[in-house]
């Protein structure tokens, strides 16, 4: 079983390697059914405390290098450490306690609908046999950290979108994991709501949670200046230590050339104009216009 | 674990209630199948009872009256002694009488209760080296003195037996084809409930269940849908079994003793039961380890 290690309080190292590394790959491949390459040749090495963002279009990489910190796939060759635990060779049994230091946040929020956001919460404990006594005190502290303090009895169709995100990073949060991994977490929101979300992230990743967080969010790239590592056909093109979305050629062009200033949302409906958005709705299976329409109606909430 | 147990019944009674017309369907089906299974043991048990003196190569019996005289008894023993049509022959004075007696009326308590050992009459138990010479021998026996009465199997006593038998061996297939209809049933209805709880699953997976507490709550339903089948035919077999002693009791005076020994029946039982478990356990367990990708 993998033990938590103690955590680093607001460090975030980005150039000393060695006992602190929380996530590694090694020369790691991976692709489906012999033909499609979702991973070549892979070397990644994250710290513990680090908050990264994982960028490129859909189809480098991103969910299967997600995927295989979970176990959820195994590499064709190359190794994964996650805080020193080979996860491809680990036996079966085992993976449910890695993906117990793992949490994990997606685009549609997965909360289970009968139940509400206290017991959602709740549910993650549950399942992994916590005490209840555990339950009953941990539940509302981690409700009131992301600011849902007030609406624990809250069935997640009463909830707006960005609300029920809050409850998916509390879900992920509450078993108070090494790392949270995050698909595309503001996906499905609008930027203020998204900007909320990212705000909830860099809390959490400053108790000392590693972050890894998958996004085509440019905007949230560039104004959280953190980690960057782009994927394109499943290889590592850039790894920057502060980086922005695109290459900085491409920012200064569209800014002018100026210092990169964190890039206020101005058209709500893009991150997700043009190309991505049909590839988008290829990776979710859901109809284009359900997606703009849903952000849209979100967006009206607010 | 307390929590971890209250868990595990919370769902799976929650599941047993959201999916509960696809468990009445298999609950019903196993309940028939060990019905039929209960009920075709139970005629071979009542059968073997009422012929069950005929079993062990014994072809002919011969009860001596319970006043019976020491002169009467030796004469009979004489007699037998030298019939050559009889090969061997065991008595069982009045005590001995009253003990199988109480054995073969154990589901009767009254009855036992209103013999007393002395008022049982001693027997014969004769082997004839010639079956089918029952008869000339019996009708031989029937007028010596202090002989209360001879009984012997007869012809329609071994059709009988015959009968019961097909019947019995028809009983069980049919049972047997209801029984794999009801293992695929809960098979399905387990399936259907890991299809409902798709999302709870991969929550669970996410989150870092282990298999075993994802499983269990489903295995423990096909578990209850089967034992609850069973509950169902064993009381079905219980009430037939009244119905059934009541029934020969009042009309067929000729199967007086075709009732079931009570340990039979409590024996009986618990093969439903045990059945209606390795049904839903075995149904649940293929749907789980099939359909629940953990």
């Amino acid at each position: 079983m993998l033990r938590p290690i103690g955590r680093v309080i607001g460090s975030r190292p980005s150039g000393a390697r060695g006992a602190r590394t929380m996530i590694r790959f090694e020369t790691v491949s991976k692709s489906y059914k012999g033909s499609v390459v979702a991973l070549r040749d892979c070397s990644v090495e994250i710290e513990k405390g680090e908050f990264v963002f994982l960028v490129g279009a859909s189809g480098s990489g991103k969910t299967t290098f997600l995927k295989l910190l979970l176990r959820e796939e195994v590499p064709d060759e190359g190794r994964i450490l996650v805080a020193g635990r080979n996860v491809g060779e680990m036996s079966h049994w085992r993976v449910p306690y890695l993906r117990r230091n793992i949490g994990c946040v997606f685009q549609d929020f997965r909360l289970l609908p009968n139940k509400t956001a206290f017991e959602n919460i709740a549910f993650a404990l549950e399942v992994i046999g916590r005490p209840r006594g555990v339950i009953r005190s941990q539940v509302p502290q981690v409700l009131e950290l992301v600011g849902l303090g007030k609406k624990g009895k809250r069935f997640p169709h009463e909830l707006s979108g960005g609300e029920q995100q809050r409850v998916a990073v509390a879900r992920a949060f509450i078993n108070r994991p090494l790392i949270i991994l995050a698909d595309e977490p503001t996906g499905n929101l609008d930027p203020a709501t998204s900007q909320g979300i990212m705000k909830l992230l860099d809390k959490i990743n400053r108790t000392g949670t590693t972050v890894v967080m998958a996004t085509h969010d440019a905007s949230m790239v560039n104004y959280m200046r953190r980690r960057v590592i782009e994927l394109d056909r499943g290889r590592v093109i850039r790894d920057q230590a502060r980086g922005i979305y695109g290459y900085e050629n491409d920012i200064q062009m569209a800014s002018g050339g100026g210092p990169v200033v964190p890039v206020a949302p101005v058209d709500p409906v893009g991150p997700i104009s043009g190309s991505h958005l049909a590839v988008e709705a290829d990776d979710n299976g859901a109809p284009i216009t359900g997606r703009v329409q849903v952000t849209r109606a979100r967006r009206g909430r607010h | 674990m307390s929590v971890s147990l209250r868990y595990v019944l919370r769902e799976t009674f929650a599941n047993l209630m959201r999916n509960r017309m696809m468990a009445i369907a298999a609950v019903l089906t196993v309940a028939l199948s060990l019905s039929f299974v209960g009920a075709s043991f139970l005629l071979k048990q009542a059968v073997a009872t009422q012929v069950g003196e005929w079993n062990n190569n014994v072809n002919l019996q011969i009860f001596e009256l319970a006043n019976v005289s020491p002169g009467e008894h030796s004469a009979i023993a004489t007699m037998i002694h030298t019939t050559p049509q009889i090969t061997k022959c065991t008595y069982l004075n009045h005590y001995q009488s009253w003990l199988q007696m109480k054995r073969v009326l154990s589901g009767d308590p009254a009855a036992i209760s209103a013999v007393s050992p002395s008022q049982t009459p001693p027997d014969w138990r004769c082997t004839l080296s010639n079956p089918n010479a029952d008869v000339t021998v019996a009708a031989t026996f029937s007028k010596v003195g202090g002989v209360f009465r001879v009984e012997y199997p007869g012809k329609s006593i071994r059709t009988m037996e015959e009968v019961t038998g097909i019947i019995q061996t028809i009983g069980l297939v049919v049972a047997l084809i209801v029984l794999v209809a009801s293992l695929v049933l809960i098979l399905t209805a387990i399936r259907m409930a890991i299809f409902a709880r798709r999302r709870e699953v991969g929550v669970m997976k996410l989150v870092g269940a282990t298999n075993w507490f994802i499983r269990v709550p489903f295995m423990l339903e096909g578990l209850l849908q089967g034992l609850l089948g069973a509950v169902l035919a064993a009381g079905t077999v219980l009430v037939g079994n009244v119905f059934f002693r009541d029934f020969i009791r009042n009309h067929v005076s000729a199967l007086q003793q075709a009732v079931v020994p009570s340990h039979d029946l409590v024996l009986i039982e618990i093969l439903i039961l045990l059945a209606g478990a390795a049904v839903g356990a075995v149904g649940s367990f293929i749907a789980v380890h099939r359909f629940l990708d953990v």
